[in-house]
């Protein structure tokens, strides 16, 4: 005898997920705890951005970090030099933090912390695909990756509120327009802030807070 | 990207199935993919074949369905399709995060990100008394 089985209801991986994301996302609100993922291209400048954030914010705020990579301490260790309290999230052989990973990771940051950055694996694209249960999303390229980053990765920009163009000090060198990228992010969200860095000399750092809302 | 932790848990899905129902046999698997997942349909029903190697799904004809996007905005209302535009120099389909109504860009995706099994088709007891061929 053949026969229909019905299996659309069965917990699907993303959506599972999701639903933690936003099991997170009451956690952190309940704890009074702002969050913001850093997402983005390898090498874009994350951990740089995140180090001039925490070294301008860490007297107005208790702020801790998750800094996710596969394997290494490098960038926690990086951040963690301007004497905030970091947390290293391997992701062995996945390429993207997960909720699962972060609902972990959030019962051992302090109790008394308000500001909590993750910065999340280099990677344009599968971050798209499981968000975290953030209050915010932040998404670094840098011109340094060319000029149609954007444009191959409109899922990832579409759904960030923050958009950081880093790197602007080799634009000229790259040949990369820092116009044309600022209008792909917008033809994509007309919604998503556009902050132009160079984090390296802390560039743009006050428009960044300001775009965030710090 | 992640084509394989997908099939992994559509496998266990079926196979789970298969065995409540005991089923001899799965013939027909229907997965239905989301337009905005990063996962490549070929690979996920490559993965779940050789998942199902060995198994009572082994012989199974596996189809998919990509499931377009759906959103709401958060503004005003709009529930419907995603908005496309045309990049006039790549030509290529460039999705637009605002709200074709409105233009705000506070939209909720309802539908098009996931990767499920909407069903599967199962045989019950040995070929020979089959009799809805
Ligand atoms: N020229 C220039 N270099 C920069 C700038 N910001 C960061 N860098 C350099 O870019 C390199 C990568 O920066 P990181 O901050 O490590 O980048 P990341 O995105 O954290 O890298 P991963 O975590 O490995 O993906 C480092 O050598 C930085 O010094 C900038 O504004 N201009
Ligand atoms: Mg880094
Ligand atoms: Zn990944
Ligand atoms: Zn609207």
């Amino acid at each position: 005898m053949h026969k229909i089985v019905d299996l659309k209801d069965e917990e699907s991986l993303l959506a599972h997920n999701r639903e933690l994301a936003e099991k997170i996302h009451e956690q952190l609100a309940e704890r009074g705890i702002c969050s913001i993922d850093v997402m983005g291209a390898i090498g874009s400048g994350k951990t740089t951005i995140l180090e001039k954030l925490v070294e301008r914010l860490k007297n107005q705020y208790r702020i801790a970090v998750l800094a996710g990579d596969l394997t290494t301490t490098i960038d926690a260790d990086r951040i963690g030099a301007h004497g905030v309290q970091t947390f290293q999230i391997n992701t062995g052989k996945e390429c993207h933090l997960d909720a699962h990973l972060i609902s972990h990771a959030i019962e051992d940051i302090p109790a008394d912390t308000n500001l909590l950055f993750i910065e999340n694996v280099g990677n344009l694209v599968c971050p798209a695909d499981f968000p975290l249960g953030t209050d915010k999303r932040v998404v670094v390229v840098s011109v340094t990756e060319g000029p149609y980053m954007v444009k191959k990765h409109p899922y990832i920009f579409g759904q960030a509120h923050v958009a950081v163009i880093n790197k602007k000090d080799l634009a000229d060198s790259m040949e990369v327009s820092i116009e044309d990228l600022t209008n792909d992010i917008h033809g994509i969200n007309p919604e998503t802030r556009v902050v132009v860095m160079t984090a390296r000399d802390g560039e743009g750092i006050e428009e960044l807070i300001g775009a965030l809302e710090l | 990207m992640h084509e394989m932790s997908v099939a992994q848990q559509i496998a266990r899905a079926v196979l789970r199935a298969a065995k409540r129902e005991e089923a001899v046999k799965v013939a027909r698997i229907n997965i239905e993919i989301g337009q905005l997942t990063f996962l490549n349909p070929e690979q996920v029903i490559f993965w779940l074949a050789e998942l199902f190697k060995g198994t009572e799904a082994e012989a199974a004809e596996i189809s998919h369905k990509i499931v377009p996007a759906r959103v709401r905005c958060g503004k005003c209302g709009y529930e419907g399709p995603l908005q496309v535009k045309e990049d006039p120099l790549f030509h290529q389909a460039l999705p637009v995060f605002a709200c074709p109504k409105c233009e705000k860009g506070s939209l909720d995706i309802l539908e098009g990100r996931d990767c499920i099994v909407r069903d599967i088709e199962i045989e019950t007891s040995p070929d020979g008394d089959c009799s809805c061929h």
